[in-house]
């Protein structure tokens, strides 16, 4: 096991987590908007949906693996940021002209760092959010639609959010081609499309989320 | 070559030894020929300080004909300037105007120590190469030229990362002074040849234990080091090397 421990602490070990961890994270976010665009389909299927993952035996063990999957992504994240910083002790006295052409991948700490403040507020508001019975042929569910609803009628929320979501599009507009890169992924012709398809997918995941944010603060559910 | 002179304002970071605190000075430099290279121009603000009985400013310089890659400073917050694909010796102060503030410090990681003003202690490079940036190979007869078939491709791609001359810029116009572009460099001009095949996998992990060991940073992927390499070595390199690491961690058996 000395050769894990190697690998892992070894700077293209490290990248291969931060990678690894951050493509799964994506396949969730996948995931978490197709759930979302069920709230078009109406509050049955919506709820119906809710109540199959949450009731699922498989609920708990996937909810910790993703929880240690988003914690190993994030103590990574602070251990490089903390290698980076003290290889250069002395900054220069003029900052590096070619870093500001390139911002995108200083942001990823702080997007980074907005992004687990969000997921708490997320988690808090909606999962642990209120409680509304929903009938379901006789069976009470819960009303997750009418949550989602009720929850993003107020501006401020409304406004977090869509400014949340931005910010998750910049950090994934780094992170998609750069994950690639960071486990050998390069190549002359799929390489470019990939950073193409990064910009893309950061728009689209942003506006998917944004879309619901909407639909929901026009929904016509109580106040 | 009637061009005007030129009058310039230099801030150069001084420092008088490795432990000492430096700072930037500020010197006048008049009438700086557009045809000089960005090294003579230092010369003449030497030869200057000499007569004036000061320490002339140090710094790397060797073959001033843009393959030995000592001439290692920032200008302007770029590693050999603002000039693309270019050493500082081969850079000319005709990419200056006149009245310009140049500011000129030492390319800056933990790992390259100043020594003496613009002057640092690249060594660690050396030490990455004896950790396995090299073949071991029997001498004896020189082999067939055509004896070891080679695409031309492949040829090419290994010739590109062989044409790094390691001065470090990769290092100093990074971020997080990371020295993935040179290593990787390194570790591809061997991995893409049949030569290198036989060290491979304990080459790469030497290697990067080396760079690590080092004090060198993590790669971001800012790309930054391809942008201000003067040999354009490409950041596809970084991806290999990655790969090979990979490659060698899961299927050595040790």
């Amino acid at each position: 096991m000395k050769w894990l421990l190697r690998y892992i602490s070894s700077s293209i070990g490290k990248k291969h987590v931060m990678a690894l961890t951050g493509m799964a994270l994506f396949g969730f976010l996948l995931t978490h908007l197709a759930g979302n665009f069920l709230y078009f389909l109406g509050p049955e299927i919506f709820n119906k949906y809710a109540h199959a993952l949450t009731s699922s035996p498989l609920i708990y063990p996937a909810e910790i693996g993703l929880i240690t999957i988003f914690v190993i992504h994030i103590i990574f994240a602070f251990w490089t940021q903390s290698d980076n910083k003290s290889a250069r002790k002395q900054a220069y006295a003029v900052p590096l002209a070619e870093e500001h052409a390139k911002l995108s991948s200083s942001f990823m700490l702080l997007t980074g760092i907005w992004i687990i403040l969000f997921v708490i507020i997320h988690v808090g508001g909606i999962k642990f959010g209120s409680y509304i019975p929903y009938d379901l042929a006789g069976e009470e569910i819960r009303d997750l639609y009418q949550t989602v609803s009720t929850y993003f009628k107020t501006p401020g929320t409304i406004i977090f959010y869509v400014v949340s979501m931005v910010i998750l599009g910049v950090h994934l507009n780094h992170a998609f081609w750069s994950a690639h890169q960071s486990v050998g992924l390069s190549h002359r012709k799929y390489t470019p499309i990939l950073k193409g398809l990064s910009i893309a997918i950061a728009i689209g995941l942003a506006s998917g989320f944004i879309l619901v944010v909407f639909a929901a603060a026009l929904s016509k559910g109580a106040a | 070559m009637s061009s005007k002179a030129m009058n310039l304002t230099l801030k150069v970071w001084r420092q008088t030894g490795p432990n000492e605190t430096g700072k930037l000075a500020t010197y006048e430099l008049q009438g700086v020929s557009p045809d000089m290279s960005f090294l003579e121009m230092i010369d003449m603000l030497n030869a200057r300080l000499i007569q004036e009985r000061e320490d002339p400013i140090a710094f790397d310089h060797d073959c001033r004909e843009g393959i030995c890659g000592m001439c290692s400073m920032v200008i302007n917050g770029t590693p050999h300037g603002p000039e693309k694909a270019t050493t500082t010796c081969q850079l000319h102060m005709r990419k200056f105007s006149d009245g310009d503030t140049i500011v000129i410090e030492p390319f800056r990681a933990d790992a390259f120590p100043v020594i003496k003003d613009l002057s640092v202690d690249r060594s660690a490079f050396d030490r990455v190469i004896q950790a396995g940036g090299y073949v071991s190979v029997k001498t004896g007869g020189s082999p067939d030229a055509n004896a070891t078939p080679i695409p031309k491709k492949v040829a090419d791609e290994a010739f590109e990362a062989a044409a790094c001359i390691g001065c470090g810029a990769c290092v100093a116009g990074c971020k997080n002074a990371s020295a993935m572009l040179f290593v990787s460099a390194k570790v591809s001009q061997l991995a893409l040849l049949p030569q290198g095949q036989s060290e491979a996998a304990t080459r790469v992990i030497n290697m990067v234990s080396k760079m690590d060991e080092e004090g060198f940073g993590n790669c971001t992927n800012t790309e930054v080091c391809e942008a201000v390499c003067p040999k354009e070595i490409s950041v596809r390199n970084i991806a290999r090397m990655n790969r090979e690491y990979l490659k060698a961690t899961v299927l050595s058996e040790d």
